[in-house]
């Protein structure tokens, strides 16, 4: 939640704009199974990863939010079946509500690494996709690979439960009552001879 | 339309207030007192500095939204001009230009 002028501005300029609704969550089962990969290519391989990273961190600024960033590739096996990871009930709406995301594309580990290591990551072989969380000022909070999240009952699946509770640890705290935030908004707009603009989102 | 040359204009007229309406509490009752029915986000109102509804982005066809075609350009405009008390027609010119420039991007 903010109170500035800065939400609007950045939309109107063109910063922010909110994206269409987004369609319901796809319901998939918590532990991900070996699948055919999806034919998505999430990570960009010509973009300026630097410069989508800041974008995400001005963003998630604006809806106190956190990031997250995807290191992988869209030719590894392991970063194509986590894309199931996403959309699973446990965990959709917090990658939705909770976090901009960013994919870093990382090549065969030749790619954006002096980036990662920027950010204390160390990438190594068979550890992809990594994740990284920063807050909304651009510090890192986390980091995790996604070894970690290997279903206890089967290594070769992911175990959507285990992101569900990365992202939870490590997510923004709810935004403060809305009551205080109103009444001071209006007490100003009195104060300064105003209205109010009352714009009600979401950071999805 | 730079961030710089907005800002001023808007704030001749506006405390900007946006609201997380899915993560703040309270935010969906306060949404509700304005509403006649449910609305999709985002959805915006201006209301006067003792809490009373001046418009709200409703429009002729529905909520507007984030405006991004000519229909909510021009309720978009039609907000900005019953709300005006500070704002020139110029001012609201400039402005509805930046949302035109901004979807064209």
């Amino acid at each position: 939640m903010t109170l500035s002028l800065l939400s609007l501005v950045l939309a109107m300029s063109g910063q922010a704009a909110p994206p269409p609704p987004q369609p319901p969550p796809t319901v998939a089962p918590a532990i991900v199974q070996k699948a055919p990969p999806a034919p998505r290519k999430v990570y960009n391989e010509t973009a300026d990863a630097k410069a989508q990273i800041a974008a995400a961190v001005a963003s998630a600024a604006e809806d106190d939010i956190r990031v997250l960033i995807n290191w992988g590739a869209n030719d590894e096996e392991a970063c194509t079946k986590y894309q199931q990871v996403q959309r699973a009930p446990e965990v959709s709406s917090k990658f939705r509500d909770d976090y901009k995301l960013v994919y870093v594309d990382v090549g065969h580990l030749d790619r954006n690494i002096d980036l990662a290591k920027s950010f204390g990551v160390t990438l190594a072989a068979g550890a992809l996709p990594h994740f990284t969380i920063l807050d909304a000022k651009g510090k890192v909070l986390a980091q995790m690979s996604a070894t970690s999240l290997a279903s206890d009952t089967d290594a070769a699946a992911f175990d959507a439960k285990k992101m569900g509770a990365f992202l939870t640890t490590h997510q923004a705290p709810a935004p403060p009552p809305v009551g205080p935030v109103f009444d001071a908004a209006l007490t100003q707009a009195k104060r300064e001879g105003k209205q109010v603009f009352v714009w009600f989102a979401a950071p999805w | 339309m730079a961030t710089k040359d907005v800002a001023p204009l808007l704030a001749k007229e506006f405390v900007i207030l946006k609201l997380d309406a899915d993560r703040a509490p309270g935010a969906a009752d306060l949404a509700k007192g304005y509403q006649p029915k449910e609305q999709g986000l985002p959805w915006m109102v201006i209301v006067t500095p003792d809490g009373k509804a001046v418009i709200d982005s409703t429009g002729p066809e529905g909520n507007t939204g984030f405006p991004a075609k000519p229909s909510e350009y021009a309720h978009f405009k039609t907000m900005l001009e019953k709300a005006k008390r500070h704002l020139t027609d110029g001012d609201i010119a400039a402005l509805i230009a930046s949302l035109e420039a901004a979807n064209k991007k």
